[in-house]
């Protein structure tokens, strides 16, 4: 009986967001659909950024933690939504690494995107990357991986958080076992932008 | 349509009648992989916030032509910038200082429907 309740609690609720025609229901209910990757990809970077009621944003909370397994869109919107730690740290469990986190950039790119709005997935990431170590480690792990335009921002991200604390980066670097010459690539980067 | 190519080899970009110097690789995954490639004209991004990569240190511009390989690979994320900060690129096409300023005047007198829709990499 109770999983009953529970049952239709959740599915009155689901009713009420995809029917209401608010647009905070309709990319909130994108977030939660199974539509192709890019889709859903731009459907999460909206709605983290939709200025929301308390109302909704109870709402929300009430569907995402129902949820059996909160995917990293959920952690994003989560994290951007609320601005709680507790949420915060579960976005930085759910970023992934190494060509992983290459691909979220490969997604933003196909979209056209311009190359100076970078994905909003790893801009929170190289934010919380200047205190946590396990966003540096990720991002970090990401630098063998990434190409082009997407490198060149990467390593520049890691630059500057090199000049802010190298200890950090390089004991990064080093959990990370990333080659010596990519390790001097980004000391010689963080020079330059130290002079500049 | 006109149509711009880069020879890896003689590290020149031509478009029409010019050459531009201009390098590709050195870092990253390596140089910019031979074939075709489409010319983003409409998602060009010129301002202060790029990345000091996509920097002309003569003129403090910065920009960057993203262009898309029209052949099955792995890599991308590429472009043609002027060769801003340390030398070299990721894969990208960079134009030094001295050839970036005429290749980018270049570029923004000439009307959209002329810009150069494809580039040939061999």
């Amino acid at each position: 009986m109770r999983k009953l309740i529970i049952v239709l609690i959740l599915a009155l609720n689901a009713c009420s967001v995809i029917d209401d025609s608010s647009l905070y229901s309709f990319l909130f209910s994108k977030t939660q659909s199974d539509i192709s990757k890019s889709e859903h990809y731009q459907s999460c970077l909206l709605f983290a950024e939709l200025s929301i009621s308390d109302k909704q944003l109870e709402n929300m909370l009430f569907v995402l933690k129902a949820k059996n397994k909160q995917n990293l869109c959920d952690s994003y919107i989560l994290a951007s939504q609320t601005q709680d730690p507790i949420y915060i740290n579960e976005f930085i469990k759910h970023i992934p690494t190494g060509i992983d986190l290459s691909n979220i950039w490969s997604i933003h790119t196909k979209l056209d995107y311009p190359v100076s709005f970078i994905p909003p997935y790893i801009s929170m990431t190289r934010n919380l990357a200047s205190q946590n170590d396990m966003a540096l480690d990720k991002l970090i792990s990401a630098l063998p991986s990434v190409d082009g335009s997407h490198s060149e921002s990467l390593a520049e991200m890691i630059a500057d958080l090199y000049n802010k604390n190298p200890s950090r980066v390089i004991n990064s670097i080093k959990r990370n076992k990333i080659s010596n010459g990519t390790a001097s690539e980004i000391k010689q980067l963080a020079e330059y932008l130290k002079r500049n | 349509m006109s149509s711009i190519t880069y020879n890896k080899t003689s590290k020149a970009l031509t478009w029409g009648a010019v050459h531009y110097r201009a390098i590709t690789g050195g870092y990253g995954l390596g140089p910019l992989p031979s074939g075709s490639y489409r010319v983003k004209t409409r998602h060009v991004v010129t301002n202060p916030g790029l990345s000091s990569s996509y920097e002309n240190s003569l003129t403090s511009n910065r920009w960057f032509i993203p262009i898309e390989p029209q052949f099955s690979t792995s890599r991308d994320g590429f472009g043609i910038h002027p060769d801003g900060n340390v030398p070299g690129t990721k894969g990208c096409i960079g134009l030094p200082a001295s050839e970036a300023g005429s290749f980018w005047t270049r570029w923004i007198s000439t009307p959209m429907s002329a810009r150069p829709e494809s580039l040939n990499v061999i």
